[in-house]
């Protein structure tokens, strides 16, 4: 059993059957928590002996609304995910914790209690992500411009958006428009087979 | 009657608009305005290879103070009403020194949802330096580009 597997087994007995699925991918291991309970099973898998994990390096929230359209896989979990990055300083490991959000607004419990560094990490993921984290206690915009509408990481957020700006020299100040420009589609083109390399 | 005489260490003439563009120029403060990697090739600039000193520019903390302003990055919706609340405040005569694609027409961020397509869209612009980022040379041709567009300048009005 080496050190990655070992680790699964205390994340495992610490949660027991609160791990949806646990997998180890690329040196790294992924669980997966409902978001229900999250903020009580993330508490103790840093107050736990034998998993310590005491610092959170990340948090973000993922649009899976497109995530089968170009992949021959079946798709049936919630379109959005909340995903923690955990590091334990103490014992030397880290841990992806992933978390599917039902709703609209997706809601889940904040974790702001548990590390504070979640703090502005919720608050991107309310920005970009439109996903609300209960109990946080200032949940505003963080990145985008004050007053803005919508969430621009949403798959379904136009590029260019919904407003444009320029100064108005006849009111003085700066004003929002619709946008003028056509909307683009821009799909990255592969050229990979061409070199042989699949 | 002659004024020859009068002079002991002599004396030199010049037009007034002459005079007052050599002095324009030769102290050109800019408003220290770094939105981007822009930013790093403008204090590459100002710093002791390039030199900007060289021409009197100091990068002045404040717009009272400064006489151009040179945009160095990408400008945001959010930048936009401070960018503009700068500018206003800056003294006339004032000029604006457009600083990279991002600047010049939103560049690598034209489609984007957040930035502004062009910073002429929210102040006037004299000069734009094309490049991303533009060298600190190119900003150095562009300076002396707006001394050259200052010393065309014949009259002494306001200009809005």
């Amino acid at each position: 059993m080496n050190r990655l597997e070992q680790l699964q087994a205390n994340v495992a007995a610490c949660l027991g059957e609160a791990v949806l699925d646990s997998t180890i991918a690329f040196d790294e291991l992924s669980i997966e928590l409902s978001a229900a309970d999250i903020q009580a099973n993330l508490a103790a898998l840093r107050d736990n002996q034998a998993t310590q994990f005491d610092q959170l390096i990340d948090l973000c929230g993922v649009d899976y609304s497109e995530y089968a359209d170009h992949q021959d896989i079946q798709w049936d979990k919630p379109r959005y995910a909340v995903v923690y990055h955990l590091q334990s300083v103490a014992l030397n490991r880290r841990l992806r914790v992933r978390a599917f959000v039902e709703g609209e607004p997706p809601m889940l419990d904040s974790v702001i209690d548990v590390w504070p560094a979640a703090n502005w990490y919720e608050r991107e993921a309310f920005d970009v992500m439109g996903i609300v984290f209960a109990g946080h206690p200032d949940l505003r915009r963080i990145l985008t411009d004050y007053g803005f509408i919508g969430h621009p990481f949403r798959k379904d957020f136009p590029l260019s958006g919904h407003v444009e700006m320029r100064y108005d020299e006849e009111k003085g100040r700066v004003i929002y428009e619709p946008v003028s420009i056509e909307p683009r589609i821009l799909v990255p083109r592969i050229n990979r087979e061409a070199h042989g390399q699949g | 009657m002659s004024i020859e005489g009068q002079f002991k260490e002599g004396f030199a003439t010049a037009r007034l608009d002459d005079l007052i563009n050599w002095a324009r120029t030769g102290s050109m403060w800019p408003m220290t305005f770094g939105l981007a990697c822009c930013a790093v090739e403008m204090m590459q600039a100002g710093a002791s290879r390039y030199d900007l000193d060289r021409f009197g520019m100091l990068f002045r903390p404040s717009p009272r103070q400064s006489d151009v302003m040179i945009i160095a990055g990408t400008l945001t919706n959010k930048m936009a009403p401070a960018l503009r609340k700068v500018y206003d405040q800056m003294a006339e005569p004032r000029w604006v020194i457009s600083m990279g694609s991002c600047a010049n027409g939103g560049g690598y961020y034209h489609y984007s949802y957040a930035v502004v397509r062009g910073a002429d869209r929210i102040v006037p612009v004299d000069v734009y330096v094309p490049g991303c980022p533009p060298t600190a040379e190119a900003l150095i041709y562009a300076v002396l580009q707006l001394h050259k567009k200052i010393k065309r300048t014949n009259t002494i009005a306001r200009t809005a």
